[in-house]
């Protein structure tokens, strides 16, 4: 549905974008992350047609952007950075110039205003100056703007800022069940969202693409295990480094970790590296009871996107 | 095309600013007229009737038509890019030129409605003077008047599209009419015959005097609906040009 191609894009010099190259296959919904400045931004609106692409290629649903910008606008919906809207009109005046501008007929437009508005959660606003509508009831009146005429390709930059938890949750299922039937390319700096409703992320950073793929292959897929026991350090390294599908054995400062031993002795902490899941745990505690060390502590510490986010946007400063 | 027109109105009339517009202009269009009535009742008055002297017999008309023009249009695109709706606005399925068009309707239209009280004007001449209004005149009084308006509304719409500031929109529109219509005066210094011809062609004023007088002259016409169009077709590709900057 989208393909970006060794995608520049200059503004007076600075660099916004850097050779990005993105495929979204059709049906997806693509996370688009990366810390301020990164050319997020820049990107959706390259896709929208709002700016051109100083070299490379920009491609949505076979159609190049700066030859079928109509075409393309014709098959998307926006919401952009802030939400603008038009103050003085009212929440169907609104809808009813958004579908408007699609071309739709009265009588789609009735329909597709009961739609959109019932999926948006916006029926009681219905007759509300969008001047005077909270700053959640905009931000979903801006999805539902983007949602008017059903496109197939829909681009949400920042869809949940500005909402509480409930209404976050809702538009995180509405995006969810776009998903399949709609290609939708989110912007956001909320990393759990993109782990709540993405199937797959891009990392871009100073204009580049640093990492993509499926959200659970950018968390890393590795696991770590955290183990707490009463022994000798050397000892417990050794018995432990021997477990199978453990590569290494890392010390951890206990200080760092606020526990101590209640008989005096030295809690010592491990951190166990290797390809490791729940499976192993079990390995660990057989091999810390039998070489007679008492266990305190295990668990299995799981990768985060906000890790692999930080280890690719290293450098910079993350926001989350 | 339309939808935007009539957002676009919807903008006008639902903010306090066209209804502050309105009822300065009628006050002074009032107050005006008045002044007209006052001043053919003189036995000293100069040659012309009171509609006559209405319609850019004298400076205040421009300076009206001037300011008010600057206000209507400073908003139309300016505060599109200051707001952000630009960006809503150029993700949509419509063509630079259907956006500029669409808004260039509503401004005239709003300029229109502005100028329909003032017939009340022309029917109380008709009622309470001794002899009958010559209603030709009149009519092309308010051709010219919308015509002019027109052409005025297209250089406002092509500087609001080149500024972000509508502030700054409305003092370029301000500047650029006075300097067009200021280049009409040049007629009684310029002496070279060709350049004295395109002054007297480009000279508002005496256009308006015409249009006043009951002449209508097509030339007038095809110069106000000439720089309608270079005025529309640059504010369409400025629009487009800034759009993919």
């Amino acid at each position: 549905m989208i393909r970006l191609h060794r995608l520049r894009k200059t503004y007076a010099g600075a660099v916004a974008l850097e050779s990005l190259s993105l495929e979204v296959e059709r049906g997806e919904v693509m996370g688009l992350l990366g810390p301020n400045g990164a050319g997020k931004t820049t990107c959706l609106r390259v896709l929208t047609c709002f700016v051109p692409p100083t070299s490379g290629e920009a491609w949505v649903d076979g159609l190049e952007v700066r030859r079928h910008s109509q075409a393309i606008r014709q098959r998307l919906g926006y919401l952009p950075e802030g939400v603008p809207l038009y103050p003085e009109l009212r929440v169907t005046e609104l809808l009813r110039f958004s579908a408007g501008l699609r071309g739709l007929g009265s009588r789609q437009t009735r329909r597709e205003i009961d739609r959109v508005t019932g999926l948006c959660g916006l029926g009681e606003v219905r007759r509300q100056v969008v001047g005077t509508l909270s700053r959640g009831y905009r931000q979903r009146l801006g999805l539902a703007t983007a949602l008017v005429g059903d496109p197939p390709l829909v681009v949400l930059d920042e869809p949940t800022v500005g909402l509480d938890p409930n209404q976050i949750r809702e538009v995180r299922q509405l995006i969810r069940d776009l998903g399949g039937s709609h290609t939708v390319l989110l912007s956001t700096h909320v990393l759990t969202e993109v782990e709540a409703v993405c199937s797959r992320a891009a990392i871009i950073h100073r204009g580049r693409l640093v990492e993509c793929g499926p959200v659970d292959q950018l968390r890393g897929g590795t696991h770590t295990i955290v183990v707490g026991l009463r022994g000798e350090a050397g000892r417990a390294e050794a018995v432990l480094a021997g477990v199978t599908g453990v590569q290494r054995v890392e010390p951890l400062p206990s200080a760092a970790l606020g526990a101590a031993g209640d008989a005096g002795e030295p809690v010592v902490w491990l951190r166990l590296h290797g390809e490791l899941d729940a499976g192993h745990c079990e390995a660990v505690a057989v091999a810390v009871l039998g070489a007679g060390m008492g266990l305190q502590q295990l668990r299995l510490d799981c990768s985060t996107l906000e890790e692999a986010f930080a280890r690719a946007t290293a450098g910079s400063r993350v926001e989350t | 095309m339309w939808v935007l027109t009539r957002r676009e109105l919807a903008g006008y009339f639902f903010s306090p600013l066209a209804w502050v517009v309105l009822t300065l202009f009628l006050l002074v269009q009032g107050y005006s007229f008045y002044i007209y009535v006052e001043l053919v009742n003189r036995p000293d008055a100069p040659r012309g009737t009171v509609m006559q002297f209405f319609f850019g017999g004298t400076f205040l008309y421009w300076l009206f038509v001037i300011f008010i023009v600057s206000v209507i249009t400073m908003r139309l695109v300016a505060e599109e890019r200051r707001s952000g709706t630009v960006e809503l606005l150029l993700t949509a399925p419509v063509t630079e030129a259907q956006v500029v068009l669409g808004k260039y309707i509503a401004a005239v239209l709003f300029y229109a409605f502005l100028w329909l009280p003032t017939v009340a004007y022309a029917g109380v001449m008709a009622s309470v003077a001794l002899s009958p209004l010559a209603w030709g005149p009149v009519a092309a009084a308010y051709l010219g008047t919308l015509t002019v308006g027109a052409a005025c509304i297209a250089v406002g719409l092509l500087c609001s599209v080149l500024c972000r500031n509508q502030i700054v929109a409305a003092v370029l529109t301000f500047t650029s009419l006075s300097l067009l219509l200021l280049f009409g005066a040049l007629e009684a210094v310029v002496s070279r015959p060709g350049l004295r011809r395109v002054v007297e062609y480009l000279n508002l004023f005496a256009q308006m005097e015409e249009f006043a007088s009951g002449i209508v002259d097509t030339r007038r016409l095809v110069f106000h609906f000439t720089l309608v169009l270079l005025c529309l077709t640059a504010a369409a590709r400025a629009l487009e040009r800034r759009k993919w900057r």
